[in-house]
């Protein structure tokens, strides 16, 4: 298991979908965990990503950093597991020549 | 291993679950690329519930609950928070 900071935790995650494109499963885990013995009442999401092979982690600590997190999340998933464009273009040109096709 | 079908009857007991045990409870997304399958899953080791998300509408439910789990679980206490 691979302990990763968020950005780093992104791109990798993005490069795990990107490896299982065509075949394969990605699972993406989030629970809450205690942080330390010391402090038992401060809490870290701790999100998992694995393949079945290959596994990283992250740790989210303040509310304020898992906004930015959850944006860029969100969005990755978005491209990869709904195919959803970044631009409102791109999804155009995409579902014009889906339709040619589908025509032809 | 319960599948539900309704999207508002999944969202209200998933809160509730995690509510009752936040520090058991745990969410996951299974993407399977071969049939775009998405699956949403969370459990307290003792219910587990899953929802199918249709691959080319349900973003929008995607997005709200990786924020609601993410705020959640990453907050000082385990207060309520707004929803």
């Amino acid at each position: 298991m691979v302990r990763l900071g968020p950005d780093r935790f992104i791109k990798r995650l993005s490069s795990l979908y990107e490896e299982n494109k065509d075949q394969g499963t990605v699972w993406v885990t989030m629970k809450r965990v205690g942080e330390g013995k010391k402090q038992p009442k401060e809490s870290a999401c701790l999100i998992r990503a694995t393949d079945g092979r290959k596994k990283i982690s992250c740790l989210i600590t303040s509310s304020s950093k898992s906004v930015d997190f959850e944006q860029q999340l969100n969005s990755l998933m978005g491209v990869h597991l709904f195919g959803a464009a970044t631009s409102q273009q791109k999804t155009r040109k995409q579902s014009s020549s889906y339709k040619k096709k589908k025509t032809t | 291993m319960v599948y539900l079908e309704e999207w508002p009857v999944f969202w209200s007991t998933v809160q509730r679950m995690y509510f009752n045990k936040p520090n058991k409870t745990r969410y996951s997304v299974k993407y399977r690329s071969k049939d775009g399958k998405i699956t949403l899953k969370v459990t307290d080791d003792q219910e587990c519930l899953q929802f199918m998300l249709h691959p080319n509408q349900d973003l929008e439910k995607l997005k709200t609950i990786n924020a609601w789990f993410l705020a959640n679980m990453s907050t000082l206490s385990t207060e309520k928070s707004a929803v």
